[in-house]
């Protein structure tokens, strides 16, 4: 089809690459589709065999979301789809709201505690700097569960089980040693002599910080600031155990008990999750470049 | 008392002594240039001054003021690091603005200084530029504009021409002479004293009122540029300074009549005055030593001259104002600078005469000149 001469064989790799990425994203973006496009397909539809791979104007309804919202079922409605909604589905809404406050604080805390604990581990040397910095990296990789019980007693003991303060001090604890990892990478990829500079132009070591080292690292210090987002957003095993109420009940807790019910309404189910995983996915589109940076930084140990 | 003053300054690092108890005075408006290989100490000992590293020893004196302990951003000294450093998400204005704003000038004022330094340095049309838009002499001079708005008392220059082209460079080299000249005869409270590093020999010595030429964390020889190149203190300074570099010769120093003979490999040739001055400081009437000459002073002269040596051409290379010519003397190699118009071919056998008032003696064992200061 192309003749054997170099633009054709750069034509042909790029039609390579085109085909393969097209792949990668039908497998990672086709449950997420097959997510949305039931939440808005009416319960006796989603029961068809063979299912619905559009939402065709017979099938088509927004009563999940009118009721995930409103808590109130559409007139109109099947009997059976009455017995369908469980009130959980009510509690999405106020979840996300608890799941973005805590992610917001533990983003904060990683900001405020990481930034200047890893321009440390960048900039300064001291005889156990490597030690220290692998013994906190290796948290990383111990499996939730195994701390959930001693963290329950932890919480129990400070009285803060079931509260929304809890999770954020432990969600800022297991992100803080990636936090300061991605920014560390980030630091070292910057020339000390920005820094020098700095001081050599007035600034204390503090207003180097914020006058130089922020604006240059800025893409490094959003994508960190994100991923302690998302890690915190999405945690789930903690989000379990150690909340009871909707009082901090997050997102993941309450879509795991909704889709613990046999006879839930599917759609709500679908519904719900889309509400869900709407505010990452939206933070992520939003700040798409610089998570981009942030990661193809060195991330150098 | 000096102006600037390094007391003893030592620097160690894990493993390894960057600088060695290091002594230098600088006075008010001089432009001093601390010359040597790399890894030499230089870079250190301008950082140490700077502030940015902390000496293991000694005391750093600015004005009778001991400052060994004040952070960098109170010592009032302007740095030009080797990379620039102009701050990429800063215009050119706001990053010769940076310092005038880290201490608070008022907005008219710093307005007011921008400009002038930009003009000073012929950038007006810049200041709304971003750094990465900047050719490598344009962000030359913002870095200079960016040290002189805040006149310092001391610049502090580390390498600042080696991201530049030849041609670029000595441009930039005459021009950073006639600011200096110029801020010296503004005479603003002695706000034109420079401290250069370079290993850039031609930088250092046309640059230079001073240069230092430091070696393994100590200076060899601090003295002008015409000192360092006709009075060498020791056989560092003899070889480091000057391109191509002294001819060396090992041999023996004697007394011979009323004149001082140089013999080497058989072979024995009049060393005039200055070798009559070398033995007699020693108190010798024969002593090894090894005999030093300028390639600019071994002259080819007409075969068979009286007190000349036969040598061979070996090769020759044209520098375009002059040849240098390689010359076998036995087993000796030495280079000659020669006009090109001198008749000599590769292989052909020659004649040369060193000018006995350009060399030097140096005591083998000390590698000092032997003719000390009497030079």
């Amino acid at each position: 089809m192309f003749s054997d001469t170099i633009s054709g064989r750069i034509r042909r790799k790029k039609i390579l690459v085109l085909v393969g990425t097209v792949i990668v994203l039908a497998y990672t973006l086709a449950p997420i589709y097959w997510v949305i496009v039931s939440s808005f397909q009416k319960e006796i539809a989603l029961q068809d065999r063979p299912p619905h791979f559009l939402p065709t104007p017979e099938i088509f309804t927004t009563n999940h979301y009118w009721f995930i919202f409103t808590g109130e079922i559409r007139p109109g409605s099947t009997i059976m789809i009455q017995s369908m909604y469980t009130m959980a589905g009510t509690l999405i809404w106020p979840a996300v709201v608890n799941s973005i406050a805590i992610a917001v604080c533990v983003t904060l805390v990683n900001l405020i505690v990481g930034f200047p604990a890893a321009h440390i581990f960048a900039r300064y040397r001291f005889w156990a700097d490597r030690r220290v910095f692998l013994v906190m990296l290796a948290t990383r990789l111990l499996p939730s569960i195994s701390i959930v019980i001693p963290m329950y007693i932890v919480l129990r003991q400070f009285n803060l089980l079931d509260t929304k303060r809890g999770l954020v001090g432990i969600y800022s604890a297991i992100t803080l040693p990636f936090t300061i990892w991605i920014l560390k990478a980030y630091f070292q990829n910057i020339p000390v002599e920005f820094e020098e500079a700095a001081r050599m132009d007035g600034c204390s070591y503090f207003r180097s910080l914020i006058r130089v080292v922020i604006p240059l690292a800025r893409p490094g210090i959003i994508a960190a600031g994100i991923f302690a987002f998302m890690s915190s957003y999405g945690e789930f095993v903690f989000a379990t155990i150690l909340t009871q109420t909707i009082r901090s009940k997050t997102q993941t807790a309450v879509i795991a008990a909704l889709a613990q019910g046999m006879s839930s309404s599917r759609g709500m189910i679908a519904a719900a999750a889309v509400v869900c995983f709407m505010p990452p996915v939206l933070l992520a589109i939003i700040f798409r470049k610089q998570i981009l940076e942030g990661l193809t930084a060195r991330l150098g140990l | 008392m000096a102006f600037l003053r390094l007391e003893s300054i030592t620097k160690r690092f894990p493993g390894c002594l960057a600088v060695d108890h290091l002594n230098l005075e600088v006075e008010q408006g001089e432009f001093v240039v601390l010359l040597g290989p790399s890894g030499c100490g230089k870079t250190t000992t301008l950082r140490i001054i700077a502030g940015l590293e902390t000496q293991t020893e000694g005391r750093v004196i600015l004005e009778d003021v001991d400052i060994s302990d004040v952070p960098p951003e109170r010592r009032d000294m302007a740095m030009i690091f080797q990379n620039l450093a102009l701050y990429p998400h800063m215009t050119v204005f706001n990053n010769i603005a940076f310092y005038l704003q880290n201490i608070g000038t008022p907005k008219p004022d710093i307005q007011e200084k921008v400009v002038e330094a930009a003009r000073r340095v012929k950038i007006e049309e810049l200041l709304d530029r971003r750094p990465d838009q900047l050719s490598g002499g344009q962000g030359q001079r913002v870095a200079l504009a960016k040290a002189l708005v805040r006149s310092p008392k001391v610049f502090l220059l580390d390498e600042p021409l080696s991201s530049l082209d030849a041609k670029l460079r000595a441009g930039m080299r005459s021009e950073l002479k006639l600011l200096h000249k110029s801020l010296r005869e503004e005479g603003k409270g002695g706000r034109g004293t420079f401290i250069y590093v370079t290993h850039d020999q031609v930088e250092a010595l046309t640059l230079g009122t001073r240069v230092a030429i430091i070696n393994e964390g100590s200076i060899e020889q601090l003295a002008s540029s015409t000192d360092l190149y006709r009075k060498p203190k020791n056989l560092f300074v003899a070889t480091f300074v000057g391109s191509p570099s002294m001819n060396l010769i090992e041999g023996t120093l004697e007394r011979s009549d009323k004149e001082a003979m140089f013999r080497f490999q058989g072979k024995r040739v009049g060393v005039g005055p200055r070798g009559f001055v070398a033995l007699t400081r020693a108190r010798c009437e024969t002593m090894p030593a090894i005999l030093g000459v300028r390639p600019e002073s071994v002259n080819v002269v007409s075969r068979g001259e009286p007190g000349s040596l036969d040598a061979m051409v070996s090769t020759i290379q044209p520098l375009g104002e002059t040849n240098l010519i390689m010359l076998l003397l036995g087993e000796v190699t030495l280079t000659s600078l020669a006009s090109p118009d001198l008749p000599v071919k590769e292989g052909e056998k020659i004649s040369i005469r060193f000018q006995p008032e350009s060399l030097h003696f140096f005591d083998p064992e000390t590698s000092e000149n032997l003719l000390g200061d009497e030079l």
